[in-house]
């Protein structure tokens, strides 16, 4: 049968068997990279052991490689950054990025650094760009002249992948913290404006319009007391929905030309093929996201309890 | 008629609007929609107009924005000027400069140098393409970069070389696994990224090997992604085309790649180099932006030099530039020959070898379409699109 | 009885309609007294809610014009409150926040309440108060902080007409109210409207004003009969020769106090009178010819002056 309802314990067995399961994939493929390196790393320091003895009169130089290439024929030491195993992730990940790096006079703590770089830009983005959509997004659901002079280039843009739009915004925008701003609402306010103007139409009845006229609204009072309120929660879901996108976008647009930020962070560490860094960070991006997406949805409830879930 | 929304015209109960109300609520809309439209450019304009307050780094002597703040050594009010880099053991060189607070990344805030000259440098860390780009599209005043992008990107903006920084010598390289001999490599396709310093050293290393460089097969690749796929060995990637970090790094994590050809023998062909917009030369501060920027790199050089502190910046330069330890890095300084002073500067830029390199260089950009008829020329030659010009060295080296 | 003035309320001066080519209502001539609770029946197609809508004001007629008080108007406004059969409520206030909605927008303005922030929240608790009461009054005590989703649609029409009722309208319409509801739930709420013209009977009494005015749009012969005091036909079948619905039935209806004993002949012979006079397309007449209540109480409306 389909969609035959299941226990709460078979779900939460399931679910858990699932992670697990990832882990352990995860664990295996570390440790077979980390062996296969360390295997073909012996293989090379026993020939060049080989090619060296094979020399009559070392020089102190060949000595000293020969003494190298004996160490490591018995304990090979090579590292595999690509797929890192949990002990390289935390050493050389987790540790590098939460301590202190730098030298000299100037010190930083990576992660809390890029992280708080890049919360900075989403977080105000974010802010400006849902207060431009709702605004927007309002009239055009209020308005036909408006909803008719907007929606073509709302729609045309709404349909262009906003990270190829990202080299002309850094042709035509100063490359500052004002960019990353424009370039989220330029991303946001077309798919989001257009939400909420279609939650406009769809949610609020031609109905509760005119009863809120009899009982004395003034336009204003409408637009705030009736239509914002009752599309408040859809708006919200909305605008949970832009958190994804932005975040790709302000991502894609640090790798390119940020100096600080986690898409910068990314690049560094792509440059240098290691991933225990990298890994790091987007497993917190992963964990954040979902905090973050939980967060709004409690907000909505708390916000809007008359919406159901 | 007070309804906000004109009537769904196929609605049974539906009703127009009757026309003498229209009129009001017609100019009412006009009134909505204006606001509307200046909300949704509001942020955009602002970008804008900033753009054109601080514009290109702001030469902008007297905008009070560009004053650094709180800053009281300085006494007036110091010139912004950007420069964007990327990482690269020359180029790198100038974050390291900003750890030991020789120049401030900040606008706003200035390092010893920059009191000295009275400048407020702005560091930019961006991607090579992104630094390239910035330049062209006016927004830094100066960057890192070849001196084959410096042509290629020359219609772009008119631009003066005035610092070379480093010289490939090994840098660049074509590593192989399973290819005995550069006839083998026929046979192969080589990975790296067209229309660069790859490509132009793979092809003059053929040549001075007496190959012809038709017979082989380069294909467009991103350098890092092609040394990572060399490092997995991939069946594909046989022989790959790229430039440090990614010749050190492949070389370490795929013990059977070998070193087929590379840079060194072509020394002094692929010059790293600072280049400044000539528009910036003609502000105001424009000429001492250029002098702290010589006088970072030199200071940087003789802090490498000094036995007491040379490792250890030589490991925040491998920090900056990769992940690269100590033994890595020296090797990457060796194969990245760096212009240390002055003299060895001028040596470059006043030699004749260099100018019958750049006719090389261009003639493998014209080849290659990656740019038509460059306009450039050298010392005191005028009414070019890009002059490689030992001025600003030379006025460095007689105010020491 | 119930013409006890002439008085008019709402007046409609030759109101037609038409969509497109199509003409839906015609030649409408119209007035409700202060204190009348007026039923108004048709089959369908006759434009019911087309009339309803342009005496709300929310879609004005092509022809004629409505007047309130003898001021003529165009637009919805506070003195005309209205309960459609849906969407009555605003699903994120509560039932008191409902029923207090109407006194917040028209007693006080955003700039007060954002500005007079403190004065605003002492006014509020007796709007509140004020909400409850009435809810009690309709029989609501209990729900007063629950969300409209969460009451039977009985309960939400009770709470939709307290919420209409609070405004003191001049004239209070209702359409098709009770529409969707099942029998037994149908019956209480025409017993509450029965308790409305019971008060309206007891400030006849004490010589007052009868505090209500409703015109109530219904497809329910029964309904229309045993909740009013007068009934409107509205039918597109007719002999003027012209198309379009007009008025074809307007008459006394039999009313009751909700307890007092009922004439129920009188409701069957006056139903029998509709259904051949307003539904039946075999029985045309002149449309005037059922068109008697003025004439019956020997009045005539102030306003046909």
């Amino acid at each position: 049968m389909l969609r035959k309802p299941i226990s709460r314990r078979a779900r939460f067995g399931l679910g858990t068997a699932s992670v697990v399961l990832m882990l352990l994939a995860y664990t295996w493929l570390s440790q077979h990279r980390q062996s296969t390196v360390r295997r073909e790393q012996q293989e090379v320091a026993v020939m060049k052991v080989a090619e060296l003895k094979a020399i009559e009169n070392r020089t102190e130089r060949q000595q000293e490689e020969l003494d190298k290439w004996v160490t490591l024929s018995k304990s090979p030491d090579a590292v595999d950054r690509t797929v890192p195993t949990w002990s390289v992730l935390y050493h050389e990940g987790w540790v590098r990025a939460t301590s202190e790096q730098g030298s000299f006079k100037r010190k930083e703590v990576w992660l809390i650094n890029d992280f708080a770089a890049t919360a900075k830009r989403l977080v105000v983005g974010l802010i400006v760009g849902i207060l431009c959509s709702v605004v927007i997004g309002l009239l055009m659901g209020c308005f036909d002249t408006i909803d008719a002079f907007m929606l073509p280039p709302f729609t045309l843009l709404a349909k262009i992948p906003t990270t190829a739009v990202l080299p002309i915004f850094f042709v035509l925008v100063q490359i500052n913290f004002k960019m990353y701003i424009a370039m989220i609402l330029a991303g946001m306010i077309p798919t989001l404006a257009q939400a909420i103007s279609a939650s406009v139409r769809k949610d609020v009845p031609e109905e509760l319009i005119y009863k809120a006229y009899t009982l004395g609204a003034s336009r204003f009072e409408l637009i705030y007391e009736v239509i914002f309120k009752q599309v408040l929660p859809r708006l919200l879901d909305a605008a949970r929905l832009q958190i994804g996108p932005a975040l790709v976008l302000l991502v894609a647009a640090e790798w390119m030309v940020a100096g600080e930020g986690i898409g910068y962070r990314l690049r560094l560490f792509y440059q240098r093929t290691d991933m225990t860094v990298v890994f790091v960070y987007v497993i917190l991006l992963g964990v954040i996201g979902l905090v973050v997406d939980y967060a709004l949805i409690w907000l909505r409830r708390w916000v809007c309890p008359w919406f159901g879930e | 008629m007070m309804c906000l929304r004109s009537m769904n015209a196929n609605h049974v109960f539906s009703a127009r609007p009757t026309s003498n109300n229209q009129g009001t609520e017609l100019m009412k809309l006009k009134a909505s929609l204006t606001v509307a439209l200046l909300v949704a450019s509001l942020s955009t304009v602002g970008c804008k107009s900033k753009t054109e307050d601080v514009g290109g780094g702001g030469g902008n002597a007297v905008d009070p924005a560009s004053t650094p703040a709180g800053d009281s050594s300085t006494g007036g009010a110091a010139p912004v000027f950007s420069l964007a880099w990327s990482e690269y053991p020359s180029w790198s060189v100038f974050g390291v400069a900003h750890e030991m607070d020789l120049v401030n990344a900040e606008e706003g805030e200035m390092g010893t140098i920059e009191k000295q000259y009275n400048v407020d440098i702005v560091l930019k860390e961006a991607g090579y393409d992104s630094c390239l780009n910035m330049f062209t599209s006016g927004n830094c005043d100066a960057v890192c970069m070849t001196n084959m992008d410096a042509l290629i990107v020359s219609p772009g903006r008119d631009g003066v070389a005035v610092l070379p920084t480093s010289t490939s010598n090994g840098a660049d390289a074509c590593i192989v696994a399973g290819v005995e001999s550069v006839d083998d490599l026929k046979n192969v396709e080589t990975f790296g990224l067209k229309g660069t310093v790859s490509e132009y050293g793979f092809v003059r290393c053929l040549e001075t090997l007496g190959k012809d460089p038709a017979e082989f097969t380069f294909t467009n690749q991103d350098p890092a992604a092609a040394a990572v796929a060399m490092t997995q060995k991939q069946e594909t990637h046989k022989s790959i085309m790229v430039w440090n970090p990614f010749v050190l790094q492949t070389l370490n994590d795929r013990p059977d790649a070998k070193v087929l050809f590379d840079s060194s023998s072509i020394p002094g062909e692929i010059v790293d180099m600072v280049v400044v917009g000539r528009d910036v030369l003609e502000k105001d501060g424009g000429d001492k932006f250029v002098q702290a920027v010589i006088a970072t790199f030199y200071q940087m050089n003789e802090e490498l030099a000094k036995p007491e502190t040379g490792d250890e910046v030589l490991v925040e330069l491998g920090k900056k530039f990769s992940n690269l330890g100590l033994d890595d890095m020296k090797k990457v300084v060796e194969q990245t020959k760096f212009y240390a002073d002055a003299e060895a500067g001028l040596a470059l830029l006043t030699g004749e070898e260099f100018k019958t390199t750049m006719t090389t260089v261009e003639k493998f950009c014209v080849d290659q379409k990656l740019v038509e008829d460059p306009q450039y020329g050298f010392g005191e030659e005028t009414g070019k699109k890009l002059l490689f010009s030992p001025a600003h060295l030379q006025t460095f080296k007689e105010s020491k | 009885m119930v013409a006890d003035s002439n008085d008019v309320v709402l007046e409609c001066r030759g109101l037609g309609h038409s969509f497109g080519k199509k003409k839906v209502l015609n030649d409408i001539n119209l007035s409700i007294g202060r204190g009348q609770i007026v039923a108004l029946v048709g089959p369908s197609g006759s434009g019911k809610s087309t009339l309803l809508r342009a005496i709300l004001g929310t879609h004005p007629a092509k022809q004629g014009e409505t007047l309130m008080d003898g001021k003529p108007y165009r637009e919805p406004s506070r003195d005309r409150g209205i309960v459609y059969q849906k969407y009555s409520l605003f699903s994120f206030l509560t039932c008191e926040q409902n029923v207090a909605f109407g006194l917040k927008l028209d007693a006080t303005s955003a700039h007060y309440r954002f500005f007079q922030f403190w004065k605003w929240r002492e006014l509020r608790k007796q709007h509140l108060a004020a909400a409850r009461e009435l809810l009690e009054d309709v029989g609501l005590g209990e729900v007063e902080n629950q969300y409209p989703e969460e009451l039977s649609g009985g309960m939400r029409q009770r709470v939709a007409i307290a919420q209409a009722l609070i405004m003191r309208p001049k004239l209070l319409l209702l359409d098709e109210p009770f529409g969707a509801l099942d029998e037994a739930t149908r019956e209480e709420l025409q017993l509450m409207l029965l308790n409305l013209y019971a008060e309206n009977q007891a400030a006849r009494r004490a010589g007052q004003t009868p505090p209500y005015t409703i015109l109530i749009v219904t497809h329910e012969l029964n309904e229309a009969i045993y909740v009013s005091d007068r009934v409107l036909g509205l039918s597109q079948y007719h002999q003027d020769g012209k198309e379009g619905a007009t008025i074809v039935y307007d008459k006394a209806a039999p009313v009751y106090e909700p307890h007092s004993p009922k004439d129920v002949n009188a409701f069957v012979s006056q139903r029998e009178e509709l259904l051949r006079a307003v539904f039946s397309n075999q029985y045309i007449q002149h449309h005037s010819e059922y068109v008697t209540f003025w004439r019956d109480h020997g009045l005539k409306p102030a306003a046909l002056n």
